[in-house]
């Protein structure tokens, strides 16, 4: 296990590695010239070559792809073109936001997708399975800018219960975290449902209800324990889908987070930002693999490394 | 296997604990109810805060290097520059008393105020105006804004309170130039002990201080108590960062915020019935324009050119797409814009625009493309839909192209383009910038005259204004070259946008600028 982790950690730090030098490639090949884009459109030529020189944009690409990694080695991200704060300060902060309504969202499509999965798998074909079906159908296809603005809607216009912009206290989690964790509530409830049925057509599960164990006991340790190793994929995968497509709800909510923080940046190919987002949401995607990985094992003996 | 099971649990409740404590810490924002203290001027009370939401967080608070008006909005609350507009765009003293301009109209001098420090609490004096001005000209300091203070040759200190400014020619926009954010006045001695940091420590002599910028979330700004025209009546400005239009309009609605920046004409439009709401509003110096490239296939003919205009019901758009938040283009730079004089209109008039098209040898019409940022401007690509339907009508086939706003201005300069969308602002809020920048043949692409535009009568006109320092020979010099311009239809002109400030009825005292600048140093809160 510690070998395989070993193992791990020495591949994340290459992927990381893979991922900076991509994103330096693709972000310098897009359109769009960074010394313009700050000096803005109405500047004169001779305003924007000067700039360019002072941020040594002028330099050749290779030339500043070895500095980026230079510096990247040492830890430093370099500056923000546009506030010339350390891009280190600005994605730390940034950062925190993005994991803590990931976090909460993950929770609450748990909490919402695992029992309507297990629930519309044991009454298969009836009523109940239908009707879970079609509500989580009904989460996977709605638009989230068009569920976060009806919840918006009622609880914070209509009831005047929940706040709806920034950061204010726990309760500011509440409405963001139900719009980015829906559609992963409806998949994981649908790939339970289809995990469940599985298991539970086994042998095995007949034998423990044969043996007169509570049909509850059978669902909840016999059944769910064996079916969880595909749920559990499925929400780590959500997790980094969750992290960087948090950009639609951060909007709705001024959610300082770096979704946000990197599209702002790339209006005005501030690179040096959106580099420093990329990192840190691959970092994180690689991390949340990585327990992934291990969790395997925790749950399926017949796993090992 | 029971250890297994152990390890498991533990591993479950502590990611649980993890994700609840996620879900519980968070920063704290301000309250949004109005709380006043006493102690103000004349018995009134100072406001405890005021919440203004922008819709876009700031590029930099170094005023020589910020290129966006929203940021400027920001900054110009922090600064002060040695003269400033009012809401009629008139010339005001601001960190300077007077000037004189000496017979030549080479030498500006400037008697400065005395009693004003900076929020260090240096003293703010002629030393500190030459230093900042020679910042901005140098170019190896890479100022984004130093062109509009190019003129400037020589920056002297005569006494304690007297600079002296220099240019090699006259310059009749000199005032203009010197009242735009780009001239702001910072403090030397912040600037000496912050250096290269100096774009987080932002040191100015205005009505507000910095006080903190979180990134993506909101900036922070208090009152400045020695500012020189008087302290303001709140302690505290918070600038929220919310950047959805539909979130602005629903706090200022549901009252969690004072004022709201650039909202829609949409929202504007459902605000309008709330009795607790009131606008700010006004005109701005902006034309939002086609460019019509000059240089290629059939928009060389200048009939051609005029038919794209009388092809164009500029109502339509002002009424049905803007809900009436901008008023029909007559001129190239807007009635707000110093120099502006409208000289003849487009009226719509599609009979006219086919037989000049048929004139110009294309009685089966024309096939163009019309590129348009998505987003850039208030409903621009809804613009560029419709301009597409009206020009149909006059047999002007185009094909819509939609582009994020900076790979369009790489692909402009290339010049391989039929028309753009854009809109032209000048900070200066002077025809100089207004006109000669996007209109002069020796701002081809890179710089701004993206229509190719090209006229020596109109180059010579606008050359011999730049120099002209009477007031009125140089206004007749600008209505010249805007006859010419609107007879040779450079662009295709359509509208002036106006701007609208949303503020809660118990807030009063917020002056806004054509220049979408907005001030608060006069703001009250009951």
């Amino acid at each position: 296990m510690l070998n395989y982790a070993m193992k791990k950690i020495a591949f994340t730090v290459l992927v990381l590695f893979g991922a900076a030098t991509i994103s330096f490639v693709l972000l310098h090949a897009i359109p769009g010239d960074t010394a313009q884009a700050l000096a803005g459109p109405q500047a004169a030529a001779a305003d924007v070559e000067n700039l360019r020189r002072a941020l040594n944009l002028d330099a050749p690409y290779g030339e500043q792809y070895l500095n980026y990694m230079g510096n990247l080695l040492k830890g430093n991200l370099g500056h923000s073109y546009r506030s010339n704060k350390p891009v280190m300060e600005i994605v730390a902060a940034a950062w925190p936001a993005t994991l803590q309504l990931a976090a909460c969202s993950m929770l609450v499509a748990i909490i919402i997708g695992l029992p309507i999965g297990i629930f519309a798998a044991v009454k298969r074909g009836r009523i109940g399975d239908t009707i879970a079906m079609v509500v989580s159908f009904i989460g996977v296809s709605m638009p989230s800018f068009w569920l976060a603005l009806l919840l918006i809607m009622l609880f914070s216009v209509k009831l005047e219960l929940l706040p709806f912009y920034g950061i204010v206290g726990p309760t500011s989690f509440i409405l963001p975290a139900l719009t980015l964790g829906s559609s992963t509530a409806a998949n994981i409830a649908r790939l339970t449902r289809t995990s469940m049925l599985e298991i539970l057509g086994q042998d095995y599960i007949r034998t423990a209800r044969g043996k007169g164990l509570q049909d509850q006991r059978v669902i909840w340790l016999h059944a769910l324990r064996n079916a969880a190793v595909p749920i559990l994929t499925i929400i780590g995968l959500q997790f980094g889908v969750m992290l960087g497509g948090q950009v639609v709800t951060e909007t709705v909510f001024s959610w300082p987070g770096v979704g946000r923080m990197i599209v702002d940046a790339l209006d005005s190919r501030d690179l040096q930002i959106v580099q420093g987002g990329i990192l840190i949401l691959a970092f994180t995607f690689a991390v949340i693999n990585l327990v992934t990985d291990l969790l395997y094992a925790l749950l399926d003996p017949r796993i090992r490394y | 296997m029971k250890n297994r099971k152990r390890l498991l649990a533990l591993l479950l409740s502590a990611a649980m604990a993890l994700s609840l404590t996620a879900c519980g810490s968070g920063t704290k924002g301000g309250q949004s109810s109005a709380l006043s203290g006493s102690g103000g001027q004349d018995g009134e009370t100072i406001a405890k805060e005021l919440i203004v939401l922008a819709g876009a967080d700031a590029s930099t608070f170094d005023p020589h290097f910020c290129t966006d008006s929203a940021t400027e909005i920001f900054n110009k609350n922090i600064y002060n520059g040695l003269v400033r507009f009012n809401p009629d765009m008139e010339i005001m003293p601001d960190l300077a008393k007077s000037w004189t301009v000496s017979e030549d109209g080479l030498t500006w001098t400037f008697q400065l105020r005395n009693d004003v420090v900076f929020h260090d609490g240096s003293k703010f004096n002629a030393e500190a105006v030459k230093i900042t001005l020679e910042r901005i000209l140098n170019p190896d300091v890479g100022s984004p804004v130093r062109s509009s203070l190019e003129p400037i040759v020589k920056v002297e200190v005569l006494d304690e309170y007297t600079v002296a400014l220099s240019t090699e020619a006259p310059n009749g926009s000199m005032l203009q130039r010197l009242a735009g954010p780009a001239a702001f006045i910072i403090s030397p001695t912040a600037l000496e002990s912050y250096g290269s940091d100096y774009a987080t420590h932002p040191t100015g002599t205005g009505p507000f201080k910095f006080a903190e910028w979180k990134v993506g979330e909101e900036i922070v700004l208090e009152r400045n108590e020695n500012y020189f025209a008087g302290p303001p009546m709140v302690e505290k400005v918070y600038f929220r960062i919310v950047p959805e239009d539909a979130t602005r309009a629903l706090l200022i609605q549901s009252g969690q915020a004072d004022v709201a920046m650039r909202l829609p004409a949409t929202e504007i439009e459902r605000l309008r019935d709330s009795k607790n709401i009131q606008f700010v509003e006004g005109e701005t110096v902006m034309t939002m324009y086609v460019a019509l490239n000059n240089s290629k296939g059939v928009l060389q003919n200048v009939k051609v050119r005029q038919a794209m205009n009388y092809a164009v019901d500029k109502n339509v758009i002002v009424n049905n797409i803007l809900d009436g938040m901008a008023t029909v283009a007559d001129a190239p730079i807007s009635p707000k814009t110093w120099g502006y004089a409208s000289t003849m209109t487009y009226e719509h008039d599609v009979e006219k625009a086919k037989a000049l098209l048929a004139e110009a040898g294309y009685p089966d019409g024309i096939d163009l493309e019309l590129w348009t940022p998505a987003g850039r401007y208030l409903m621009d690509v809804q613009v560029a839909e419709n301009l597409n339907a009206q020009w149909a009508e006059a047999n002007i086939r185009v094909k819509i192209r939609q582009w994020e706003f900076q790979s369009l201005m790489s692909e402009v300069k290339k010049g391989e383009f039929d028309m753009v969308l854009l809109g032209w602002s000048p900070s200066t809020g002077d025809a100089d910038v207004g006109l000669f920048r996007p209109l002069h043949s020796s701002q081809f692409p890179p710089n701004s005259n993206r229509a190719f535009y090209s006229n020596p009568q109109v180059d010579k006109l606008l050359e011999d204004a730049q120099t002209e320092v009477d007031m009125e020979k140089r206004a007749d010099l600008y209505k010249q070259a805007q006859a010419i311009i609107m007879d040779e239809a450079a662009w295709t002109f359509l509208y002036y946008p106006k701007q609208a400030l949303a503020v809660r009825s118990n807030v009063s005292g917020i002056e806004i600028l054509p220049t979408e600048h907005i001030i608060l140093e006069g703001v009250r809160k009951n």
